[in-house]
């Protein structure tokens, strides 16, 4: 709150706010009050012009219906030589009655009070009058000016001498035409009572009110004379009058020329207003008036209400106001009440945190000498709370930082306040390190010294092992085999370790401070560096590079490069810290390798590309072969039967042997090349690995051969279900030379056995086919799988000696290995896997 | 049945060996019917369309099969096989390949052009004329032809 209260007294403030609402509400109501007034007398004021501007069109309009009628006298043409005639000579019978009658009819007809005819010299002559009335000498005094004018008159208002009665006279002199001249032969005089029709004509008001009311006024002489009678007093006409020069006198005020709304006193002297008009044609002015009282009766009503509102408006004020009042005060109560509380916890606070606190808390004076200490400080020391008292913070320091005290005592003044590290001495005259932050305070003009006292021997000690520890950090940077430079944000080398030095040559004091670009990275590596750099500012964690360096001695190295950018609590990039590897030896030997790959690839290439052409060549030959060579085998034998058969007779059995080898020499050769061919399809036809059952292909085989020669007996033993993967037209090759085989050399023996099945080496499925014939000598075991080699002359057992190569070259192809166990005479076993 | 014997055999061969022992060894099977030999495929051709030496000769007899090596000179044995079977009037006629060649490629190419047999002529004639008996009792004695589409 801005104010500040004190108790029980209403706020200046406040109550200026409470005056200016009410002076506001005050002024409101006046305007308003004021406004309506202007309304409602404005409305009056029209009312009252409207009337007299009536009343005086009235005034006019009756006036000019007199003159009228005193024309249509003037206009009639036998009224004159009669009246003349009369006149000249009263006897002449008969014409005065018709005169008589003539007046009469304007009482009778006109409203007119009575009427006479005067002569030429405005001597009365003949009168028509209800009391026998004469004319006075006003009335002569106006006949003559009209005998003269020869005009038609209107007299003002006014009463004859000695008479009682008011009237007004119409005189019309009457014309007897003379040539162009027109001679007056006399007057005729009509009587007006303004009684009759003119006062209540002026009287009459058109509204209802109770003092209004309508005056016909004119100046006469010194005064204002008032002609018609008036509401509020009686007996008034051509009989009150008021001088001219009165002040304040609405009727004054009219005749003295002031015309249009007036606020002025009537004739009672009560303050009125007016509407007051001239009436044309005539010395009258004619007053609309009301009494001002009657006026602003209804604005009074307003003014009532407009007060109570008022009134009742500033009472609301002063309600409000007071009630903002009693608030603020709550407040500040409340306010105060909460200050008071928070002072008290902050002094136990306090209390609590100097006896409780961790630091030592001295209060020193001037000198030096101990004012109040806490807990801690005794605790710390060793001295009891009364020895202190009578201590001088120099006597616990220790003594080589004793002399420090006066200076630092100064600084703590000087700077407003100083923390340092020194030494402390406990009463014991142990010493241990402390941190005082000092400060001066100054009460009632005296100078006292406020000093908390950290013990920091563990700190200390921290920072002795992070000092041991950082050595040995900077002893591996030292030592490391990679390069560790560190790079502030303007890309400047801010240090540089020993490997660094090794591998770009420039010595630490070379390097530190400059831009890499200056010295070790080549202008060809600018780019990507740039890049790298870039990214690193942005915080990428990541940037990794191999690039070219140049070192100082001008040589190009390849280095590794591990960035990371060093990021201060607040995240914001503090520099970046570079590992660097030289790593020339190594892509030099990756490049080295990566050549003699390729060339080594190259040369695969072209050795497949040479096999595929021998390949090519030999399938050729093969082709050839297994056509051509077999044409000279055919006629040979052919031939020879050819001969046998038909010139059998003529040769001896010699000669018949003779030609039966050369038929048995050309079959051989003809099954040698069908070996041969079999064995280089072996090597060169495509592979297709199906799953192959060797059981049905043995069985098949068996059974060929026991048609062939019914009379062997022959045991097969074939395990089944011996399902493999592998080329069908190969493994039945295989199949075929192995069976084959075993048939072959059981044939001497009566009865033979003959198995096939599989057994499980070192967990890996090995099949074999196992007779009980010749079997072989285990010292030859190597040859059987040579081409062309045999362990038997083809006389004991034919053969060509490439059955057992075309098994050897099948299981290759399988990824398998083949080999043979045997005994002369005790069979022999083939064993295979097939990958 | 006897027609069919009379009608002249086709032999495509270009070895004379050959030619003399397959002769001999149909002969010695009692095939009577007579042999005509080509001594390449372009000649084989001449001979069933009417062409070359063979232009104006009555084609209303075709042989009941044609024995037909493979490795010919001018027109090789498949392309002769291929010429005929693309032929309206040669396309039913049975088609033996007789050759030294077991090559399968040769057996699957021959098979595939509409060959109807394939033999390989073994070394041994004794099997040669085995064979050439076998050969005639399937083609020429119990093989049915069908009788239209020769033009006759």
């Amino acid at each position: 709150m801005a104010f500040q209260l004190k108790h029980g007294k209403i706020p200046g403030h406040l109550v200026f706010i409470f005056f200016l609402l009410a002076v506001g509400i005050g002024i409101v109501g006046y305007l308003y009050y004021e406004h309506q007034k202007k309304i409602i007398a404005k409305a009056k004021q029209e009312e009252l012009s409207a009337i007299a501007d009536l009343k005086s069109q009235q005034i006019v309009i009756w006036r000019k219906e007199r003159t009228g009628d005193a024309t249509v006298i003037q206009d009639n043409p036998f009224i004159a030589p009669r009246v003349h005639q009369w006149l000249q000579n009263e006897s002449a019978s008969g014409l005065k009655q018709e005169i008589l009658n003539w007046m009469a009819s304007f009482p009778a007809q006109y409203d007119y009070k009575s009427a006479f005819l005067l002569d030429s010299r405005g001597v009365l002559r003949l009168s028509v009058s209800a009391e026998g009335e004469s004319t006075a000498t006003i009335a002569q005094t106006l006949a003559l000016e009209a005998i003269r004018t020869k005009r038609v008159v209107l007299s003002d208002i006014h009463r004859d001498d000695g008479a009682q009665d008011i009237h007004l006279d119409l005189l019309t002199p009457i014309l007897l035409p003379r040539g162009s001249e027109s001679l007056v032969v006399g007057v005729l005089l009509l009587r007006i009572d303004p009684q009759k029709f003119l006062f209540p004509l002026i009287q009459s008001w058109p509204t209802s009110s109770s003092t209004s009311e309508t005056l016909l006024i004119r100046h006469e002489g010194n005064d204002v004379l008032f002609l018609n009678e008036l509401r509020h007093r009686k007996g008034t006409t051509l009989s009150l009058r008021f001088p001219v020069s009165q002040e304040q006198l609405l009727s004054a005020l009219a005749v003295r020329g002031q015309e249009g709304i007036v606020e002025a006193f009537d004739y009672r002297g009560v303050p009125v207003i007016a509407a007051v008009r001239r009436v044309p044609d005539s010395p009258w002015f004619i007053i609309a008036k009301t009494d001002k009282e009657e006026m602003y009766a209804p604005i009074r009503g307003h003014a009532r209400i407009m007060i109570i509102m008022v009134i009742g408006f500033i009472g609301a004020a002063g309600f409000m106001t007071s009630l903002i009042w009693k608030k603020q005060q709550a407040d500040f109560y409340r306010k105060q009440y909460e200050a008071k509380v928070e002072r008290e916890a902050l002094i136990q606070h306090f209390e609590y945190l100097t006896k409780f606190a961790n630091d030592i808390i001295l209060l020193v004076d001037d000198k030096g000498g101990i004012l109040e200490t806490n807990e801690p400080a005794i605790f710390s020391y060793g001295y009891t709370r009364d020895e202190f008292i009578q201590l001088n913070i120099r006597n616990l320091r220790s003594p080589e930082e004793r002399p420090q005290v006066d200076t630092q005592m100064r600084r703590v003044e000087e700077q407003n306040g100083l923390i340092f590290e020194t030494i402390h001495q406990r009463k014991d005259g142990t010493t241990f390190p402390v941190e005082v932050s000092s400060r001066v305070m100054e009460i009632g003009g005296k100078k006292f010294y406020q000093g908390i006292i950290r013990d920091i021997t563990e700190r200390k000690r921290a920072e002795e092992a992070l000092r041991k520890s950082e050595g040995r950090l900077q002893l591996q940077i030292n030592r490391m085999p990679i390069a560790l430079i560190l790079l502030s944000c303007e890309f400047r080398v801010l240090s540089w370790n020993p490997a660094a030095e090794r591998i770009f040559g420039f010595t630490q004091e070379e390097a530190l401070g400059r831009h890499p670009y200056d010295f070790i990275v080549p202008k060809e590596a600018e780019p990507q560096t740039d890049l790298i750099w870039q990214r690193l500012l942005e915080g990428d964690t990541t940037a990794h590079s191999v690039n070219e360096n140049v070192t100082k001695e001008g040589r190009l190295v390849i280095c590794e490069w591990y960035n990371t950018p060093l990021k201060g609590e607040d995240g914001t990039i503090g520099g970046v810290l570079s590992m660097a590897q030289d790593v020339t030896e190594q892509k030099q030997a990756m490049e080295e390798i990566r050549k003699l790959n390729a060339e080594l690839e190259q040369r695969v290439v072209e050795r497949t590309a040479n096999l595929e052409a021998v390949n090519k060549e030999l399938e050729a030959f093969s082709y050839s072969v297994s056509h051509d060579l077999r044409a000279p085998l055919r006629s040979m034998d052919g031939f020879s039967q050819a001969v046998l058969e038909d010139y059998g007779g003529q040769l001896d059995a010699q000669g018949k042997d003779y030609l039966q080898r050369v038929r048995a020499a050309s079959q051989h050769m003809a099954q040698l090349i069908d070996d041969l061919l079999n064995l280089s399809h072996v090597t060169s036809s495509q592979m297709r690995r199906d799953e192959i059952d060797l059981t049905i292909i043995a069985e098949k085989i068996a059974k060929e051969f026991r048609e062939k020669e019914p009379g062997r007996r022959v045991d097969f033993v074939i395990t089944p279900g011996l399902v493999v993967e592998g080329d069908a037209r190969l493994l039945r090759l295989m199949m075929e030379n192995l069976l084959n085989n075993a048939w072959k050399f059981t044939g001497k023996h009566p009865r033979a056995k003959i198995e096939l099945g599989v057994i499980r080496l070192e967990s890996e499925r090995t099949y074999f086919v196992r007779d009980d014939g010749a079997g072989f000598d285990m010292a030859y075991a190597d040859r059987l799988f040579t081409p062309f080699q045999r362990l038997h002359g083809s006389s004991e057992f034919p053969g060509t000696g490439i059955g057992l190569a075309t098994v050897r070259r099948v299981v290759h192809r399988h990824g398998g290995r083949v080999w043979a166990e045997g005994e002369v005479e005790k069979g022999a076993t083939f064993y295979f896997t097939l990958g | 049945m006897k027609n069919k014997t009379k009608k002249i055999i086709l032999l495509v061969e270009d070895n004379p060996d050959d030619v003399d022992l397959t002769l001999r060894a149909l002969k010695k099977n009692n095939i009577i019917n007579d042999v005509v030999v080509a001594q390449d495929g372009a000649e084989a051709l001449d001979y069933l369309f009417g062409e070359g030496k063979y232009r104006g000769c009555d084609l209303s007899e075709m042989p009941p099969v044609i024995l037909l090596d493979l490795k010919l000179p001018k027109v090789e044995g498949l392309e002769v096989l291929k010429r005929l079977r693309s032929d309206e009037r040669t396309k039913l006629i049975p088609v033996v390949i007789l050759t030294s060649s077991k090559e399968e490629q040769d057996m699957i190419e021959g098979y595939r052009l509409g060959a109807n047999s394939y033999i390989r002529k073994p070394v041994d004639f004794e099997k040669f004329c085995e064979a050439a008996r076998q050969l005639k009792l399937y083609w020429l004695v119990l093989n049915e032809v069908p009788t239209s589409g020769r033009g006759d």
